[in-house]
């Protein structure tokens, strides 16, 4: 049986609040004023538009990193491409917000836009590669935020795979078989004539979030496992030095201070740098 | 979480990035251009060849056996029957024979001149020493072969030193060792250049828009100069080859009446 939202969504409280400012929210009004500022500058100045787009000429060649980022905010002018915004705008307003605030902002700005510029890089790819198979194909362009949006729906789905969402607002599916369901969806919609949307960005984006998602944990696991050992290592030496430090203290008792040897000394010095290892300085 | 560990994450997510960026910047396109070369030469296997014609074509075509056989045979007549009189001889260094697919960019080959090469059409690189002709996709043998049997020519005439002649002139020669007739090229209805335009053309012409007049026009000029006065021609050819620039005028007559003249062989019997 399928939970309800309610019972699943840990958010659902604060999703209802208007007023929260959230990144997400930001990145919304930003992928909007995208949106119209795309429909004056394709029209007034088709050369200013050029210069944010992604092209490999420009932005590799020339260097021009601003448009590994840039890109994504520069949306179609095109009736297909609508429903796909409206989509993505809802996407990032329900789910986005969530994971924002699951996995903290900064996290999820780094996830934003590391999507989008891997999805750079993968267009360029693309871009470099594909005219040496197949020299007359035309390769779409690198523009919309679907990359973003869709590395931020796979991280979500990895995150809340069973969670349920409404697909197109009124089927009730888990989440990652909506995001399957769409993904096919957009790849099929990418790929006709009418849309000409290149799909590097969108395969570079999911396979990023993918390998976040994969490589992060291990990560965790292996940061968790090094600082097990050193603690491990380091009660073992207090151990060590608490038992070689009572001898010695045993024979400064019966036979004074200045019996010690150098060896002891030492001992002794390294005993106190161990034991005031863990306490805080006072004035920190 | 820790500060090292943001740190090394931050630095394993920007690494990968920055590097492909540079990367491709540095060898972006050097990459694309051997991965393409390198997939040219898979698909336009080199075919060993006894003459000095090496042929590429693409792989499963089947048409290595009859370009090669039309090429050799179009030489051996060609040497026969103006090796003397043109100066014509096998070429002493080897010429790479490229037949292309409808899709192959010319470009991959290196070669810069080819760039609307339309289908059984047929271009001569000088510089690279290398004929490139385009395929349609259903192979029309009899047009490849002309288109061969063209570029070849160039190449005979290429190496008797046409680059040093009248464009007209090469263009003429052209079609006399491709074997035109005299009489296919007169029966054509448009208007031709008179023979001052012929003598002013220049290699431009003969691939603009009104290419097939001034082909037309140089080919009958030079069948006619060949069938009515040979001595003028071959002493003019002659001084031509020396890179002399002789005088049409003085050498073969005066243009006025010559144009005249080549007018009434042009009219049909």
């Amino acid at each position: 049986m399928m939970p309800a939202w309610e019972d699943v969504s840990p958010y659902t409280e604060q999703r209802t609040r208007a007023h929260r400012f959230s990144w997400t929210n930001l990145l919304i009004i930003l992928n909007l004023t995208g949106f119209v500022i795309t429909g004056f500058l394709s029209k007034s100045n088709p050369g200013a538009l050029a210069a944010v787009e992604f092209d490999k000429t420009t932005a590799i060649g020339q260097l021009q990193l601003w448009q590994f980022f840039s890109y994504s905010f520069v949306q179609l002018i095109d009736a297909v491409y609508i429903p796909w915004l409206i989509l993505g705008v809802y996407f990032l307003y329900t789910i986005g917000n969530e994971l924002e605030m699951e996995i903290g902002s900064a996290r999820y700005l780094t996830l934003y836009f590391a999507c989008g510029a891997y999805g750079a890089v993968s267009h360029a790819l693309l871009q470099y590669f594909v005219p040496v198979f197949v020299p007359d194909y035309a390769l779409g362009r690198a523009a919309t935020f679907c990359a973003p949006v869709l590395g931020i729906a796979t991280t979500a789905a990895v995150t809340w795979p069973r969670r349920p969402v409404l697909l197109l607002f009124f089927l009730p599916m888990r989440l990652r078989s909506a995001l399957i369901g769409l993904g096919l969806l957009w790849l099929v919609c990418a790929f006709t004539p009418w849309l000409k949307q290149g799909l590097g960005p969108s395969i570079g984006a999911v396979a990023t979030a993918l390998a976040i998602a994969a490589l992060e944990p291990r990560l965790n696991r292996s940061f968790d496992r090094s600082a097990l050992r050193r603690d491990r290592d380091r009660f073992l030496e207090e151990v060590d030095v608490r038992r070689r430090t009572d001898g010695i203290l045993d024979k400064i008792s019966r036979e004074g201070i200045d019996s010690l040897t150098r060896s002891e000394r030492k001992i002794l010095k390294q005993a106190s740098l161990i034991l005031n290892r863990g306490k805080a300085k006072p004035h920190e | 979480m820790s500060d090292r560990r943001t740190t090394v994450k931050i630095a394993l997510l920007v690494a990968p990035l920055l590097s492909s960026v540079l990367v491709l910047h540095a060898w972006g396109d050097p990459m694309a251009g051997g991965l393409g070369r390198a997939i040219c030469n898979w698909k336009y296997p080199e075919r060993g060849h006894p003459s000095q014609f090496v042929l590429r074509v693409p792989r499963g075509s089947g048409v290595e056996a009859w370009a090669a056989r039309a090429i050799d045979e179009f030489v051996a007549q060609a040497v026969k029957d103006h090796g003397v009189p043109l100066a014509i001889q096998v070429p002493a260094h080897p010429v790479t024979v490229i037949l292309l697919d409808p899709d192959a960019d010319p470009v991959r080959f290196g070669s810069t001149i080819a760039d609307e090469l339309y289908p059984n059409e047929g271009v001569f690189d000088a510089a690279r020493r290398m004929i490139l002709v385009r395929m349609e996709r259903k192979i029309q043998q009899e047009l490849v072969i002309a288109a061969l049997r063209q570029a070849v020519a160039r190449v005979l005439l290429h190496d008797a030193g046409s680059s040093r002649w009248s464009p007209w002139l090469t263009e003429g020669l052209v079609g006399r060792l491709e074997g035109t007739r005299a009489a296919e090229s007169r029966s054509w209805t448009g208007e031709l250049p008179t023979l001052s335009e012929i003598l002013r053309f220049s290699e431009a012409d003969f691939r603009g828009h009104n290419r097939l007049a001034c082909i037309r026009g140089a080919r009958l000029l030079t069948a006619f100069l060949m069938d009515r006065m040979p001595e003028n021609f071959d002493y003019y050819y002659k001084e031509e080859r020396a890179g002399l620039r002789p005088l049409f005028a003085e050498r073969i007559g005066d243009p006025l009446r010559i144009d005249r003249e080549w007018r009434e062989w042009l009219q049909p019997k």
